[in-house]
């Protein structure tokens, strides 16, 4: 009946990283999307109410019917984008963040670029307002930049390069209603060049702008992430350890009680009871003690070890011997207790390059698991082989070449309980226990698996589980070391 | 200071062998109780309805059926709806205790407890219980009347 039934598990922490940028980017959209559109429809009004009105200038010769066809079209593309920026607007509300942020970057795209050609294809040609609209093609790559991943930021730029490049190139200059008036066009026409350099130079200015903005603000918030990362671990750790406390304090009150109680018992019977019945108090009473020290060296026993796990001289240990002194170290009463069959597939001759002591604790901590949580009858098998395990040779200026490493990988398989797969990887993390051990009686302090993996990893190698929590196919340990350097 | 209570049958349920045997020989030693005892929940309530006890020394954390929903089932059926329970627990959290009074359980004792202690405590269980269904059967009478 412990109050905490799951243990926190460790969260992907890239996850993390990407959780803040999406949010960034969802909170940009949710205020932006619904803006955009407001002011795009603003702006259509406006057009739709002013440009009929253009045909009646004296000094450039609008035509009537180029402005209402420049309008018939680009009307329906603005009302367009208008829904799609509320459309953006609502999937940023529901947290679609790809979506959120390619639909207003299209439209920003669609809508800019619609503006461009309808002043310049349609009413007005390349005059002073085509020009000054070069300055919406560099708020798109402005918005891209701030919302949009890095593909979109670099092509909205190619995109607007274009455009302004066709404005530039390939609008003519406003026709001017008199004969001898063609001041702004010759002046345009001759600086056409430098226009489109300005424009080009601009839109990527902006564009380094935005990329740097936004490369900042990814550091900061994956330090942020760095330090939240840390503060959750620590909690966890935290969490853990009230737990290792409030289990230790559980485990510890029945020795102490049943030493207590028959010393008591001892002192009631003194009065006159029978040599044989004290003496078997006194028996049990210290049977109890015995359980005490037991309990307390496993929890320091294990705290030491941990500390002293790379302290260690590495000599050449043959598998074979260290797993049946292992499996002779074991508990005997919960040998007794749960019999089964331990079969062991190793060659005689395998050796690994580590220490005697610290891969016995390793397989002794392994069985004894095993034998925890299968169910007497079922098997345990310890098979032992060389694999060949890639890896790559470091060289000078960063480049490696593929090499090959023999090492030796035993095995400890059991046919019991299984973990389950989302339990895994906090599995090896110091005082972790799994919420049904919590619920059970199953002894155990949280520390077994952390010290295999603290002496695995002390002697150069690795340790891992695979199960798939289905109850009867049990878990299979794997633990690969250094081989005994061949000459 | 032993009590002559060989007439009171004490149903111990508790999983750890080395506790129930401390607490068997207590009740017997000292309460000079009949002891009768069960190693989980579920045993524990099919003892309960074979030998039908003056009262039950119940842990709490058990395999199968815990403490508490022992407590609960044998406080829910009208059989055992009066017989004085005892929880003897390691668990020493206030939260922990609440939940044990909430269950219906008469006494609530942490581990470890001394043989005596628990042997009185057993002993109050025992006569405050009888007092108790005493007054409840007097008040149902003079209602009656």
């Amino acid at each position: 009946m412990e109050a905490r039934t799951t243990i926190p598990l460790a969260a992907n922490e890239r996850e993390i990283y990407r959780g803040y940028d999406r949010q960034r980017r969802l909170d940009l959209t949710r205020g932006i999307a619904p803006a955009f559109s407001a002011i795009l429809f603003a702006f259509l009004v406006v057009v739709d109410v002013t440009a009929p009105k253009l045909a009646q200038s004296r000094q450039f010769a609008y035509e009537s019917a180029h402005i209402f066809a420049a309008l018939f079209i680009s009307n329906p593309i603005l009302l367009g984008c208008v829904a799609a920026g509320l459309y953006a607007a609502v999937a940023a509300r529901r947290g679609n963040v790809e979506r959120a942020t390619l639909v207003t970057i299209i439209t920003t795209d669609v809508s800019v670029i619609t503006i461009q050609f309808l002043w310049g294809f349609g009413i007005g040609g390349l005059d002073f307002v085509s020009i000054a609209n070069f300055a919406a093609l560099s708020m798109a790559i402005m918005l891209a930049g701030m919302i949009g991943e890095r593909w979109m930021l670099l092509s909205t730029t190619l995109l607007m390069n274009a455009i302004a490049l066709l404005v530039i190139f390939f609008i003519a200059t406003p026709k001017p209603a008199f004969e001898t008036d063609n001041s702004i066009a010759a002046l345009v026409n001759s600086q056409r060049l430098v226009l489109a350099a300005g424009a080009l130079l601009v839109q990527w200015a902006v564009a380094v702008i935005a990329l740097a903005a936004s490369n900042t603000y990814r550091r900061i918030m994956r330090e942020l992430g760095d330090v939240r990362v840390a503060y959750e671990r620590a909690q966890q750790l935290d969490d853990l350890k009230d737990q290792f406390i409030s289990n230790v304090n559980h485990e510890l009150r029945g020795p102490v009680m049943a030493m207590q109680g028959y010393l008591e018992l001892l002192e009631v019977a003194n009065e006159g009871a029978p040599l044989a019945k004290r003496q078997s108090l006194l028996q049990r009473a210290q049977a109890s003690g015995d359980n005490l020290v037991t309990l307390l060296n496993s929890i320091l026993g294990t705290r030491q070890m941990d500390r002293a796990a790379t302290d260690f001289v590495p000599e050449s240990v043959n598998v074979r011997a260290a797993v049946e002194i292992a499996a002779g170290l074991l508990d005997p009463r919960q040998v007794a207790e749960r019999e089964r069959t331990l079969r062991v597939t190793i060659p005689p001759t395998l050796t690994v390059w580590g220490e005697q002591v610290r891969l016995q604790q390793i397989m002794t901590n392994l069985l004894s698991n095993a034998l925890k949580y299968s169910e007497p009858g079922t098997a345990v098998e310890v098979a032992a082989s060389v694999i060949a395990v890639p890896e790559k040779k470091a060289l000078p200026f960063g480049r490696t070449i593929p090499l090959t490493r023999q090492m030796a990988e035993i095995t400890v398989r059991d046919y019991g309980l299984g973990i389950p797969p989302a339990q895994i990887p906090l599995l090896f993390g110091r005082f972790v226990r799994l919420p049904r051990d919590l619920a059970s009686t199953t002894v155990g302090n949280g520390l077994g698996l952390h010290l295999c993996r603290t002496l695995a990893e002390a002697m150069g190698g690795r340790i891992w589980v695979e199960s798939s929590g289905v109850e009867g196919e049990g878990s299979t340990f794997h633990i690969v070391l250094p081989m005994t350097h061949d000459a | 200071m032993a009590f002559a209570n060989a007439a009171y049958t004490i149903l111990i349920v508790d999983d750890n062998p080395a506790l129930l045997d401390l607490i068997a020989e207590s009740l017997t030693m000292i309460g000079n109780y009949t002891v009768v005892t069960a190693t989980n929940g579920v045993e524990g309530l099919e003892r309960f309805y074979e030998v039908h006890p003056d009262c039950m020394v119940i842990d709490v954390k058990m395999p199968q059926l815990d403490g508490y929903q022992l407590v609960r089932i044998l406080r829910g059926d009208p059989d055992s709806a009066a017989t004085p329970l005892v929880i003897l627990t390691a668990m020493v959290q206030d939260k922990d205790r609440f939940q044990g009074m909430a269950s219906g359980a008469d006494q609530y004792l942490l581990k470890p407890i001394k043989p005596r202690e628990l042997v009185e405590a057993i002993q109050r269980a025992l006569t405050t219980s009888a007092e108790a269904r005493a007054a409840t059967l007097r008040r149902l009478a003079e209602e009656d009347i």
